[in-house]
């Protein structure tokens, strides 16, 4: 006889960051924010640093293609496998391929490969390889381009805003429906997102769909501004003196840039997908990956859009609703929201509120505190010019937290995914035990301590970066003669300081998981 | 004058007091708990008495007579008995908690002939208390967490919880009698744990990979209805205490109850019986709901709020053990609604649960993505049959 009772759940509290942790950042932060606002600013327009170091390994990129390639064959059979474990294998979530590989390792450690590699993922992205070899009929190599229609994306497409709309889009899906929990859901959105890619690059020129619509890609694109490395010309008097722009048009055998960039003249990363055709159509070779100081781009590089910074605040955005949807108050509110405006089943409407809600909060207090900081700025600068500008600050606070959150998740939840390895659907498997459960939590990959250290770590660096760019790009908005004055960007340190603070603060909680 | 200074001298030692007793009490909190007392010997800790044994052992080992039926009662087989060793103990009862615990069933007391095991109330049960070997226990050295103690508990949280700093780590109260049931779980690795669940049921679980769709649950509009909705999402669980099959599991909270709901077996399958489970408790005092259940189901779909589908009662149940239990045989596969209503305080309730039987469409979506990716291209395709020559045509006129 089984009695299904309220005592007979076992609640699972990890612990939050320790307090020492966060008393340690918070000190850290009040420092940064005394220097910051003490200091003086740098002029503006000193231009990139010039101290980029060596090259790193370009043989997978531009010497073979066919490493690329069969990395690409790699993730398409293993994308193909979690839609066929979707399907057919069984609804319980841990023990099925595709929720446990696409949500537990692919969705969580994604934002990891991009601190590294940058935006390397897209070059072996299984839905753009699926849709490339659907549409343009050729596994690799330059493609008749008329099997597709060629035609512009409309003007009002032509931005990140589609994808800003996906990528809540997929939040909804995430957090309010529960997609991550269900392995049908899960194959029935990769055959959905397949769908779009295919048509897209059917319809439209180039990777429209890579270029405005994805909002993994953007996600990846935006993030990998910060990212340690680089693909960039080497010599670049070389590109300046280019006249054929193979980076950009391709040659004969190569494709041309599948979002349209010119490698010569590069300055950001964000519509990169790292797929490497630059470097193996230039016809000098002089395309390479380098390292770099981590944020440089998002410092300096890359130029200030009015789009991409609505993405970068509604990344602030989200991730910081990932951490609030854990916590307990957060299914209180959801409940008193639905009793209130009579909603039912799995509270949709209030969920849709609560997305909505956060989205706004997170974009007023942002634009409150550019518009401060305008008040205090004496140029005339349009104030769109400074929320276009200073979004780039949200960036490393939205990374951090991002990185910090993710690690708790890949650290305790991805013990024993050998074993799906082994059975990806789940055929026969039965549900977890409540032993099963217990142990699967407590065999975490590394130490508590570690994670603590690295989450801490994290925060205290991505605020840090934050600084750096609320200053720099402060300067540049700054008449010349007041560039000194670092204490006219206090709102914003002061944007940056809070929402550091509120990370911080979520990620001490305890994160009560029912088993 | 002087009794200010006094006064001063006081408050300054005070202060200082304090102060010195701050690091001492963190450092004091940080220690590590002392070991378990070295009292009693390896051997005495390892061979308690059954509950309810008389405190004296010597009186005890007196008026035990060896009859051996607290052995043959007990449910866990937790009970054995002093080998012939030449003493005084031969063949009398003891319990090795590191061996297997006693669950305080009470039926060892009940059953003894003699005075030796005296009928106890259970919170008045006194064989020891238990020790955490806080070096040897995961949360207490920060190697995760774990809670098996404290959800084993038979006395639960009077007996046993967690520590108020760190709320993973167990700590005993006083209430601990000392059954040592905590003390006997199985330490083992997660692989054997594993292996034992599959060997147990795989028979059982051969073709179960038949699947449970998520539903928006869409609620008939219904006026007197105070509140009712599902949140939470299904979970799947196994129960290894019992020879059940895997069930399907959702808890609400609606009104001022809690309500779970599990579904047997977890993936129902069309002309097999299966059952539903409710269970309710108050959410301010956790008493349970005692009552009547009316079961009904209807369709689940989604016009649902524009055309309700006809509702069907499958029965109205009490409750036994507080649990109120409904069997159902469905003929056809779908997704259907299970709606349980109640009455409680004066306010009617109103619970929808969504059940699917048999398998959703596998190859249904497949078919779908793959139709409409060729009609993409050959949609594409057809165009630019007609498109391409013009275009050629245009460009040889601007040529010309």
């Amino acid at each position: 006889m089984i009695y299904c009772s309220a005592d007979g759940t076992l609640m699972m509290i990890h612990p939050g960051l320790p307090e020492s942790w966060g008393l340690a950042i918070l000190a850290l932060m009040l420092l940064t924010l005394i220097w910051a606002v003490r200091a003086p600013l740098a002029a503006s327009g000193t231009g990139m640093p010039n101290f980029r170091l060596p090259l790193i390994g370009n043989s997978v990129w531009a010497a073979s293609p066919r490493i690329l390639l069969a990395l690409k064959l790699v993730m398409v059979a293993l994308f193909l496998l979690v839609i066929a474990a979707g399907l057919f294998g069984t609804r319980i979530p841990e023990r099925n391929l595709a929720s446990v590989l696409t949500w537990n390792l692919w969705w969580s450690g994604l934002v990891f490969s991009i601190f590294f590699l940058g935006s390397a993922w897209c070059a072996v992205c299984p839905w753009d390889a699926l849709a490339q070899w659907l549409v343009r009929r050729k596994i690799g190599g330059r493609a008749e381009p008329n099997n597709s229609l060629n035609l512009r994306v409309p003007r009002g497409l032509r931005s990140v805003w589609p994808a800003i709309g996906l990528l809540v889009g997929l939040t909804w899906l995430e957090l309010g429906l529960g997609i991550t929990l269900d392995p049908y859901a899960t194959a029935l959105l990769a055959l959905l997102i397949v769908v779009l890619a295919t048509a897209s690059l059917a319809v439209f020129r180039r990777k429209a769909f890579c270029r405005y619509f994805c909002p993994v890609g953007r996600t990846v694109g935006a993030y990998s501004q910060l990212a340690a490395v680089e693909l960039r010309p080497i010599d670049a008097d070389l590109c300046a003196r280019c006249e054929t722009l193979d980076c950009h048009h391709g040659n004969a055998v190569v494709e041309p840039c599948p979002t349209g960039l010119v490698m010569g003249r590069l300055q950001q990363n964000t519509y990169c997908t790292s797929c490497g055709n630059c470097a193996q159509s230039c016809p000098h070779g002089n395309i390479a990956w380098r390292l770099r100081p981590p944020g440089i781009e998002a410092e300096q590089g890359a130029r200030p859009q009015w789009d991409e910074a609505g993405f970068m605040i509604a990344l602030l955005a989200l991730t910081a609703l990932h951490g609030l949807s854990m916590m307990t108050f957060w299914e209180d509110w959801m409940r008193n929201l639905a009793r209130a405006i009579g909603d039912s089943g799995h509270l949709p409407w209030s969920f849709s509120l609560g997305l909505l809600a956060c989205l706004v909060a997170v974009a007023g207090v942002y634009a409150l505190m550019a518009a401060a900081t305008r008040r205090l700025t004496p140029s005339r600068l349009p104030f769109k010019r400074y929320l276009a500008t200073f979004a780039f600050a949200a960036l490393p606070l939205a990374f951090a937290y991002h990185m910090a959150h993710n690690l708790n998740h890949l650290v305790r939840e991805s013990a024993g995914v050998s074993r799906v390895v082994q059975n990806p659907l789940g055929t026969g498997a039965l549900p977890f035990s409540m032993a099963e459960k217990q142990v699967r939590h407590m065999n975490m990959l590394t130490w508590q301590d570690t994670i603590f250290a690295a989450q801490a770590g994290l925060l205290a660096l991505g605020f840090l970066v934050a600084v750096r760019i609320v200053r720099r790009r402060g300067a540049s908005l700054l008449e010349a003669e007041r560039a000194g004055q670092g204490w006219r960007l206090l709102p914003m340190l002061l944007f940056a300081a809070g929402m550091t603070g509120f990370n911080l603060w979520l990620l001490m909680q305890p994160m009560v998981m029912r088993l | 004058m002087q009794r200010r200074s006094a006064l001063q001298r006081l408050i300054r030692g005070a202060a200082l007091l304090a102060a010195a007793s701050l690091p001492y009490g963190v450092a004091r909190l940080m220690a590590p708990e002392a070991r378990a007392q070295t009292r009693n010997s390896e051997h005495v800790r390892n061979h308690i008495r059954p509950p309810g044994a008389l405190k004296d052992d010597a009186a005890f080992v007196a008026a035990c007579i060896g009859c051996g039926l607290c052995g043959e009662v007990c449910p866990p087989r937790c009970i054995r008995f002093h080998d012939r060793d030449g003493g005084g103990k031969v063949n009398t009862p003891y319990i090795n908690p590191v061996d297997k615990g006693c669950t305080l069933c009470n039926k060892c007391m009940a059953v003894c002939p003699t005075e030796a095991l005296i009928e106890t109330p259970l919170n008045e049960i006194d064989m020891g208390i238990a020790q955490i070997d806080r070096a040897a226990c995961y949360p207490w050295v920060d190697r995760g967490i774990c809670g098996a103690c404290v959800s084993v508990c038979p006395l639960g949280e009077r007996a046993i919880g967690f520590e108020m700093w760190n709320q993973y780590r167990p700590v005993i109260k006083d209430g601990c009698v000392g059954c040592g049931l905590c003390g006997s779980l199985p330490r083992t690795q997660p692989a054997d744990l594993d292996r034992r669940s599959l060997a147990g049921h795989g028979g059982q679980a051969q073709g179960m990979k038949h699947l449970f769709f998520i539903v928006l649950v869409t609620l008939l509009p219904c006026q007197f209805v105070v509140a009712h909705h599902v949140l939470g999402r299904p979970t799947y669980s196994l129960n290894e205490d019992s020879n059940t099959p895997p069930s399907l599991q959702v808890e609400t909270q609606i009104g001022a109850y809690f309500v779970s709901y599990m579904a047997f077996p977890a993936f129902p399958k069309p002309n097999e019986a299966g059952r539903v489970s409710v269970y309710a408790t108050k959410l301010d005092d956790g008493a349970p709901f005692a009552g009547e259940i009316t079961f009904s189901v209807r369709d689940d779909s989604w016009l649902d709020a524009w055309s309700p589908s006809r509702k069907e009662v499958l029965g109205v149940q009490r409750s036994q053990d507080y649990t109120y239990r409904q069997g159902f045989i469905f003929k056809e596969e779908g997704d259907y609604i299970v709606t349980a209503e109640f009455e409680a305080g004066g306010e009617p309730y109103l619970i929808d649960f969504p059940l699917r039987i048999g398998e959703p469409l596998s190859v249904g979506p497949l078919g779908i993505a793959v139709g409409v990716i060729a009609a993409i291209l050959i949609g594409v395709n057809l165009v630019q049959r007609k498109r391409l020559p013009r275009a050629e045509k245009r460009s040889r006129r601007a040529g010309a």
